[in-house]
């Protein structure tokens, strides 16, 4: 339809105002929530997603794309019945203890979010413990941390030994970026997946979902 | 600590910072956690900063005699401009930039930044002066960079959504940090210039895997910026690092022109420290060598290895000095940091 398909534009372009009109011509013109939000936002997303994998756009474009998108879905979500406003998954974030950094772990929650996943935000500075806690209580599928400092990175490996200990590590799988982290390190620990980036973070999310 | 019979020579780093390859390969730190200092000084100096002039004497003493005793030609020293900067912060502090908006632009005491930032540090650097051992000088001055500066000024993710929400203001905000700078950089080279061999800032402008802001706008924003102060910086008679961090390949070009004399910084995850030498190294200097992270875990077999392979790589390319690809903080383990020190040195013919 026209309408989701400049709506999905208006939205890679961070344009709220434009987004905000659009959602409601849709709404007054009957189309069902869930599609304005699959094939309007969750759709722009996507190709920012892609752009951004690409270098094609950078940082800012995919901040104002995800606070449009918010902006969109908020509308949306008093509309969505129970089943269709159900998230296609559940992820709790945080950056692991004693790392402060937080932009790529922000970012990775905003590109998870455009892919329709509901996002447990647990900031920064996280214990092991409370990782696994937030993920049993929610039932979160998945465990996303990141870490920016080589000393820090280690503290990736008590969050696996604590999902361990608490006996969830078979129901949820633990996702690990942040700068000095390899694809080794991830394997080395028995995390389940690395990505460097956070579309590719966001699709790894969608794909290990499709798989569970 | 190990002594030998060094003798610094502050004038191999400029060479090195001017492309031209040094025999005795300089060596460069962007920055030391006194911690690390302190162990290998043995004894506990970092609180001195905070004292009287003897104290400070006392802390320079043994800032300055770490790089001379570590076998460096130059002693690492910058104060960051944001102590001059009310309000700043929000560049990794997690608090709300103290401008957000046209308002909190205008009513920003820019015109007392410059005077604010000698009355704080001048002292700093005096002593320096005083400490400074034969044969070295300093590399430094005004720590932080202009995008930097926005930063901690605005906060990251605000800076994002200024972009659209208020283009011109975000566009002025980058042109006045500038301007401000550059007036304290002036003034600096005017009162300190003669303790410096090298100037530098460092301005962290990307990440793993491009840069922070798109490059049309670290080349329209940012460089401006970056030319002025270079400018004055080079009327001093004194050739300019760039610190920067992260995978900026795509801006390389547009900061090379700008003036830089050499450029610091390397991560393995972007490419090793020889790619930036092959692809950099008949136009600028490249400093840097050992990702941080392998100064961390490699065993000293492994670090001779790695080191061996990225000096005979990076020889025949011009100027380069050597060092970790970041920095020394607390987290590194000494006897991994001596361990590095210990081969760069013995590979120079130490």
């Amino acid at each position: 339809m026209e309408i989701l398909n400049e709506l999905s534009l208006s939205l890679q372009k961070g344009n709220i105002k434009a987004v905000q009109e659009l959602v409601q011509q849709a709404i007054d013109g009957g189309i069902e929530p869930r599609t304005i939000l699959d094939e309007g936002l969750l759709a722009g997303m996507s190709v920012v997603g892609e752009k951004f994998k690409k270098n094609e756009v950078y940082v800012p474009q995919v901040l104002i794309a995800a606070r449009a998108m918010s902006i969109g879905a908020g509308m949306l979500k008093p509309l969505l019945a129970d089943g269709d406003a159900t998230a296609a998954g559940k992820v709790c974030i945080g950056t692991v203890k004693g790392d402060q950094h937080d932009i790529g772990k922000n970012l990775v929650k905003m590109m998870l979010e455009g892919k329709g996943l509901e996002v447990i935000d647990l900031g920064v500075n996280v214990e092991p413990e409370r990782f696994v806690q937030v993920a049993k209580d929610e039932g979160c599928q998945i465990i996303c941390m990141s870490a920016l400092l080589t000393t820090t990175m280690s503290v990736m490996e008590d969050v696996v030994k604590a999902a361990e200990a608490a006996g969830i590590r078979d129901q949820v799988k633990i996702m690990v970026g942040g700068a000095p982290v390899t694809n080794a390190y991830c394997e080395k620990i028995g995390a389940d997946v690395y990505t460097a980036d956070a579309a590719s973070a966001a699709d790894a999310a969608l794909e290990l979902l499709a798989n569970q | 600590m190990a002594m030998t019979q060094f003798e610094p020579n502050y004038e191999n780093l400029v060479k090195a910072a001017r492309n031209i390859e040094v025999k005795r390969i300089p060596l460069y730190e962007h920055y030391v956690s006194p911690k690390v200092m302190e162990t290998l000084r043995g004894t506990n100096f970092e609180d001195c900063y905070h004292g009287d002039d003897r104290d400070l004497d006392n802390y320079f003493h043994h800032y300055c005699g770490f790089y001379r005793d570590m076998g460096y030609d130059t002693v690492s020293y910058e104060e960051v401009v944001s102590v001059a900067l009310p309000g700043a912060g929000a560049l990794g502090g997690h608090i709300k930039g103290v401008i957000q908006n046209r308002a909190d632009f205008e009513k920003y005491p820019w015109d007392q930044v410059c005077d604010t930032y000698f009355a704080k540090v001048s002292r700093y650097f005096e002593a320096l002066r005083r400490q400074m051992p034969a044969g070295m000088k300093a590399i430094g001055g005004v720590g932080y960079g202009i995008f930097e500066c926005v930063q901690d000024l605005v906060g990251y993710e605000d800076l994002c959504y200024m972009r659209v929400d208020d283009p011109e203001l975000y566009h002025d905000l980058f042109f006045k940090v500038g301007e401000t700078n550059r007036a304290v950089w002036k003034r600096f080279l005017q009162e300190f210039g003669d303790i410096y061999c090298v100037c530098r800032f460092g301005d962290d402008l990307g990440f793993k895997s491009t840069t922070l802001l798109p490059p049309e706008d670290i080349r329209d924003l940012v460089a401006p910026q970056y030319r002025g102060i270079i400018e004055e910086v080079h009327r001093a008679g004194k050739p300019f690092l760039l610190h920067s961090c992260g995978h900026i390949f795509n801006v390389m070009e547009d900061l090379i022109a700008t003036g830089i004399d050499a450029k610091h910084s390397n991560e393995d995850q972007i490419a090793p420290f020889y790619e930036w030498v092959e692809r950099y190294g008949d136009r600028i200097g490249n400093f840097g060598g050992i990702d941080t992270d392998a100064v961390c875990r490699l065993s000293e077999p492994e670090l001779n290895e790695y080191i061996t392979n990225v000096v005979s790589r990076s020889v025949g390319h011009g100027g380069f000095a050597f060092g970790s690809g970041n920095s020394i903080p607390d987290y590194v383990p000494i006897e991994n940091f001596l361990a590095m020190n210990r081969i760069i040195r013995t590979l120079r013919g130490e």
